[in-house]
């Protein structure tokens, strides 16, 4: 059962060593990384520490790069031997791009976390990047059977965050310097919590760092106890996050034990985690209900049958339609009142144009009037009958 | 050089025939699925059909957004509706998901253009995102224009880039604090904007909360985009479209902000110079609700100035929406009135070209012409021409109408430039 887990330090790369089934270290940079913490030279360093200790490092190049930045950071890497990372793990395709470019060996992990719910998606990606891609890391939005579906059909092997914060938001801009008066503090990470309004009790986790300001949500993912049906289905790695729990300037502290107990008594580290957790998603993207309720309102369906619609009227007097589409009268045409009851057009309306000339016809924008329909309120359709 | 496209939104087909009429160039609409604007009207088949015709009717293009991150289930359909989408003639399909991008592909012969939720931030990405066969590049709104233009000149691709309206803070498309906190998928239509509210902060390396905010802040939301100062280097950078944010927003937003920069475009285009225009294009945009406007990252990336720190809502501008010109007659202008109308109030007519007319509510008529001192909201009114200025040659239908509200509204210090 591989796990892997973010390092930054050597006393990080002794407890990985120690870390039963933990085969792999995640390196990063402050240049390359959204959350890094380490100097340049440093994951060099490292990358070449975790090598002796049998670990594979894997670089982490997870900030999104605007082009400027982008240029930048190529040429501070023009500097760098790459030869100790076993991988590069992007989520900007720049950096794939660049990678795939300038080190066409060295396999790349995609991160495909966010918006990548589909499987025509990861087999386009697949597809783009071709041999070089080596894992694709999923995204805990999807249930555990399209997690299983996936790794089974996908070309490429698949990773996914087993225990760790949840990212809810990811900004490039400094937000929390400027309130919290911090701007002129020499720190690279300023941490902070956040709470709704009407939920002060609930502190979300953020973060500003040279790459931007990330918000976690208030509980942790785990699924550490829930794995068996993933590792069947060939699941390839399972990451531990345990950055904010880590003084510097280490980021992966008792991860040993934690790897342990992971194989041995997951239930009981569930239980035992730093933080509350949950899986909001690992039974079924509940998001995935709501959709149809948010998008349909009453007269919605019938939109597309819809002539006119009544714009304005007064009682007892008048109703103005407002022609949607060209149409010619029938005796079967409705009007659909915004409770979804149906009127039969009243064949004594007398429709006519705003001119008073008779007419069984209309053209779209145009403005039609009728002598008063009751119930025929602003909102209601006028229905194209069937022989329409 | 090329001059832009502008490209507005429309949230149903009367804004899209108002964009339109106000002289937008190309016009982007959500169908009933697939989009990223659950709650938008959206457009039906037909209403597609319609919109199709009268845009290209009047020379402009239809785009419809498909730019939903879909899950394998939400492709129920899809194939089919793409296929129509073709029938129709519909000019390209916007979309920010591989997976759909693929199969709009495979079901249609649609150009697809890359959304901003995709963050195409880099010419290294731009190229991949080529190989798959996208035509246009919606950048994400983090870049300047410089580092647009650097993408269209090292790729050849066509690049778009946002030039108004609200912003996302996230890079777009990697925010989901709508999902795990309201069930609701903010990549798939449900975002609840949970960057516009207040929030307690709380510093961690402060145990005495000194800086703390004892009282919620809004610090996540973004001030709105324009960018009247930088229709030149739009020009300059090769950008091939300027594009309007709003889908969800009135017909008075589409026919104001579509007025103001397609003037500035065409003064530009023409030599006259869009600077001489920018304190005009301010107090028109101005006009509209808006966060106090700033250029984004236009010029260089947003700053700490760039949140929008009111507590709820937005300014609501120094004008409010009255109604628009349903119809024109040889004796009358009909109109539609949003608020109640009386004889004696004062409207602004606000013509696609030309200058606004202001004008004092001398005779007002119902549809039955009985002469009345007033209307209440949400009625329909003739006006006579021979009470209008110029006998209301310059109103058309789908001309919006505004009246002045009495308080200023916007924060005074913030320039054009800021």
């Amino acid at each position: 059962m591989p796990f892997n887990t973010f390092i930054s330090s050597i006393a990080d790369l002794d407890r990985c060593t120690a870390a039963p089934d933990l085969t792999e270290v995640l390196i990063e940079p402050m240049l390359l990384a959204r959350q890094g913490r380490v100097g340049e030279k440093a994951a060099q360093e490292l990358a070449i520490a975790a090598r002796a200790r049998g670990l594979r490092p894997v670089l982490v190049w997870d900030a999104l790069m605007p082009q400027q930045a982008m240029e930048a950071v190529g040429e501070r890497l023009r500097t760098w031997d790459f030869a100790a990372f076993a991988a590069v793990r992007v989520n900007d395709l720049g950096a794939a791009a660049w990678m795939q470019e300038h080190h066409p060996t060295l396999p790349l992990h995609l991160i495909a976390e966010t918006g990548n719910h589909n499987l025509s998606a990861l087999q386009g990606w697949c597809e783009l990047l071709g041999h070089t891609l080596e894992r694709l890391i999923l995204s805990i939005e999807l249930p555990e059977a399209q997690l299983v579906q996936y790794c089974q059909a996908l070309p490429v092997p698949c990773e996914v965050l087993g225990a760790g914060p949840i990212l809810l938001f990811y900004s490039p801009r400094s937000l929390l310097a400027d309130p919290l008066h911090a701007e002129d503090e020499d720190a690279t990470h300023i941490a902070a919590t956040i709470a709704f309004e009407d939920h002060p009790d609930r502190p979300f986790p953020t973060v500003e760092t040279p790459h931007g300001t990330l918000m976690f949500l208030d509980k942790d993912q785990f699924i550490g106890d829930r794995l068996e049906s993933l590792w069947k289905a060939g699941l390839a790695m399972v990451r531990i996050d345990l950055r904010p729990f880590s003084p510097a300037p280490d980021a992966a502290p008792n991860i040993d034990r934690i790897c342990q107990q992971l194989l041995s008594a997951p239930a009981t580290l569930r239980q035992q985690w730093h933080r509350p957790t949950r899986a909001p998603f690992f039974n079924a993207n509940r998001t995935t209900a709501l959709i149809p309720r948010m998008k349909t309102r009453r007269l919605d369906p019938w939109r597309n049958q819809a002539i006119a619609e009544v714009i304005a009227g007064e009682g007892g007097s008048y109703v103005v339609f407002r022609v949607l589409r060209p149409f010619h009268l029938t005796p079967d045409t409705q009007i659909l009142l915004p409770t979804g009851d149906r009127l039969p057009f009243p064949a004594n309306c007398n429709l006519r144009t705003l001119q008073g000339v008779p007419t069984s016809q209309g053209e779209a924008d145009q403005l039609l009037l009728t002598d008063w329909i009751k119930k025929a309120v602003t909102g209601s359709l006028l229905l194209a009958g069937s022989e329409e | 050089m090329n001059k832009p496209e502008l490209l507005a939104p429309a949230k149903n087909l009367e804004r899209l025939k108002v964009a339109v009429t106000y002289g937008a160039d190309a016009v982007y609409v959500g169908g009933e699925r697939y989009g990223l604007r659950a709650r938008a009207d959206n457009f039906t088949v037909g209403d597609l059909q319609e919109g199709a015709t009268f845009a290209h009717r009047n020379g402009a293009k239809l785009y419809i957004t498909l730019n939903a991150f879909l899950h394998d289930e939400d492709f129920a359909g899809f194939g089919d509706y793409c296929r129509v989408l073709d029938e129709i003639g519909v000019d390209a399909a916007i979309a920010s998901d591989l997976g759909v991008i693929r199969e709009i592909q495979r079901h249609s012969s649609l150009d697809v253009h890359l959304s901003t939720q995709a963050s195409c931030l880099n010419a290294a990405a731009a190229r991949l995102w080529q190989r798959t066969g996208v035509k246009r590049l919606i950048v994400g709104r983090e870049l300047t224009i410089a580092e647009a233009g650097a993408i269209h000149r090292q790729t050849g691709m066509e690049v778009e880039m946002f030039t108004h309206g609200a912003m996302c803070m996230a890079y777009s498309g990697h925010c989901t604090i709508s999902n795990f906190t309201a069930g609701r998928d903010s990549n798939r239509g449900g975002c609840i904007q949970s960057c516009r509210i207040p929030y307690f902060l709380k510093s961690d390396a402060d145990s005495t909360n000194r800086a703390a905010s004892a009282e919620p802040i809004t610090f996540m939301s973004s001030r709105d985009l324009w960018g009247i100062g930088q229709v030149g280097e739009f020009f300059r950078q090769g950008i091939c479209s300027l594009k309007i944010e709003g889908r969800m927003k009135s017909s008075f937003y589409v026919a104001i902000a579509t007025r103001v920069y397609r003037r500035l475009i065409d003064a530009y285009a023409t030599g006259q110079g869009a600077e001489a225009l920018l304190d005009w294009a301010a107090t028109e945009l101005r006009s509209l609700p808006n966060r106090d406007y700033f250029p984004g990252s236009l010029d260089a990336p947003a700053g700490h100035d760039s949140v929008f720190h009111k507590h709820y809502g937005v300014n609501p501008g120094t004008h409010k929406y009255s109604g628009m010109v349903m119809e024109t007659t040889e004796s009358d202008v009909v109109l539609y009135i949003m608020e109640p109308l009386a004889v004696g109030d004062t409207l602004e007519f606000v013509p696609p070209q030309g200058e606004p007319i202001v004008w004092t509510v001398k005779d007002l008529y119902s549809v039955l012409s009985e002469q009345r001192s007033r209307f209440r909201q949400e009625s329909v009114v003739k006006l006579p021409r021979a009470t209008l200025p110029d006998q209301g040659q310059a109103l058309t239908p789908f001309t919006a109408i505004r009246h002045a509200q009495a308080a200023a509204t916007t924060n005074p210090e913030l320039s054009v430039a800021s």
